[in-house]
């Protein structure tokens, strides 16, 4: 068994949760892939969702090759806080009766947070209607605790939308996951959205996008807004992110991470940049990081950022 | 027809116009009369929503040779359908698109890690 302890505190910094997170899955990748690892929080005192989702998807991701334990924080506080957002299992809609869901996320209207939802990403008739609902909540949620006005309401509302349909529309996986958190002091809400899909790379090439071989190259293409179909007549399957990147950083000033594969997109009011990353920490899945600060500019409007 | 009651007061995805598409697919009443959707109530229209709501649309009225009229809608989606319907068959041109990026690599996680820190 062995034991990797988890730094007592992960700093507000904006690429200091997937720091920690890639030092863990260096350490991680080095392990015999049979032998039992303990995931030590028991120091922490402040976590993140840059980290906390990273982590949560590592946790899982490990969990189907070898024994995994989590020993929980001592401070009380925090401990709560991963209770509360369903840290070590994920909140699945599905599982709760309507009544149930609508009462418990209307608990999180008075929260800084929302819990880390497990949601189903198919397009099953159920699943959609799931995930319809789900993501009218969280919608709800969110601008509810953020106050915000109404174009910085549709804002958020796009930004989640395009990032929760890239996983329906482009991961191949059944489940997606999300968790965000308001930072009241600083202004700004942090979110992440996440899967354990076959990557944009690998969406790319499942539709004969033969051109595009690595997962710079695919970053790339996804940012320009490439479509991963091919037919001229079929509806302009791009990944979005070229609105949502443009939207964030240039109209709100915020700051925007995509990590995919063997590939990460960073793009911020300074940096636009994409990175191949060492190659023992490709990640199989993508990982958005979505910081969005609460600027009170009236002058913002989203439909000057759709392309 | 009302809108918010087929799909909500926030459309999100791609399979939400589906739906609304399909309620009236399935019901033959409505290839005889002009299809009215009003979208009183409804806040939110997603790009992936909006997306497949032109394609659609633009389907059921070039094979019904019909219009579909839009009612009560508010300015955001407004504007969300007049971009996709700019958008449309352009894929291609973005290969063209001269990349900003700039491209980085990383042998080494120290090397990462102090990158991920500058940000």
């Amino acid at each position: 068994m062995t034991i990797i302890k988890i730094s007592q505190r992960i700093s507000d910094n904006f690429g200091d949760g997937l720091k920690h997170f890639f030092s863990i899955l260096e350490r991680v990748q080095a392990i015999d892939k049979n032998e039992p690892i303990t995931f030590d929080l028991s120091t922490c005192s402040f976590l993140t969702p840059f980290f906390l989702l990273p982590f949560f998807l590592l946790v899982k991701v490990e969990s189907n090759k070898r024994e995994i334990k989590l020993i929980l924080p001592n401070n009380p506080s925090l401990a709560s806080y991963l209770q509360f957002i369903h840290f070590t299992s994920g909140l699945q809609p599905e599982n709760l009766t309507d009544e149930k869901y609508a009462s418990l996320m209307k608990e999180y209207g008075k929260k800084t947070y929302i819990p880390l939802v497990d949601f189903p990403a198919t397009r099953l008739a159920r699943d959609t209607e799931i995930r319809d609902s789900f993501l009218s909540t969280i919608n709800s949620i969110l601008t509810q605790q953020v106050l915000l006005n109404v174009q910085f309401k549709t804002a958020i509302m796009y930004l989640v939308d395009e990032a929760v349909n890239n996983i329906v529309d482009h991961s191949g996986e059944s489940r997606g996951y999300i968790l965000a958190q308001y930072f009241t002091a600083n202004g700004y809400l942090d979110v992440c959205i996440g899967d354990c899909g076959v990557t944009v790379l690998g969406s790319y090439q499942r539709n004969g996008k033969e051109d595009i071989n690595t997962g710079k190259d695919a970053l790339i293409s996804a940012s320009k807004g490439l479509s991963t179909k091919n037919r001229p007549d079929a509806e302009s399957r791009g990944f979005g992110i070229s609105t949502s990147l443009n939207m964030l950083t240039n109209g709100l000033k915020g700051k925007y991470s995509l990590l995919s594969g063997s590939a990460i997109l960073i793009k911020t009011l300074t940096r636009s940049e994409v990175a191949t990353i060492p190659k023992e920490l490709h990640w199989p899945g993508t990982i958005v990081g979505l910081r969005i600060p609460y600027l009170n500019n009236s002058s913002f409007n989203p439909a000057d950022y759709y392309e | 027809m009302e809108v918010a009651k087929i799909d909500g007061h926030t459309l999100n995805t791609r399979d939400g116009a589906v739906k609304l598409f399909n309620f009236f697919l399935g019901d033959k009443f409505y290839f005889k009369t002009p299809i009215i959707l009003d979208f009183a109530n409804v806040e939110f229209m997603s790009r992936s929503f909006a997306d497949q709501f032109y394609l659609l649309k633009k389907n059921w009225e070039f094979g019904n040779n019909t219009k579909i009229e839009l009612q009560n809608y508010n300015k955001q989606i407004a504007e969300i359908l007049e971009a996709v319907s700019n958008t449309q068959y352009s894929q291609e041109n973005k290969r063209n698109i001269k990349s900003e990026i700039k491209e980085l690599q990383f042998g080494e996680l120290k090397q990462f890690e102090e990158y991920l820190l500058a940000i």
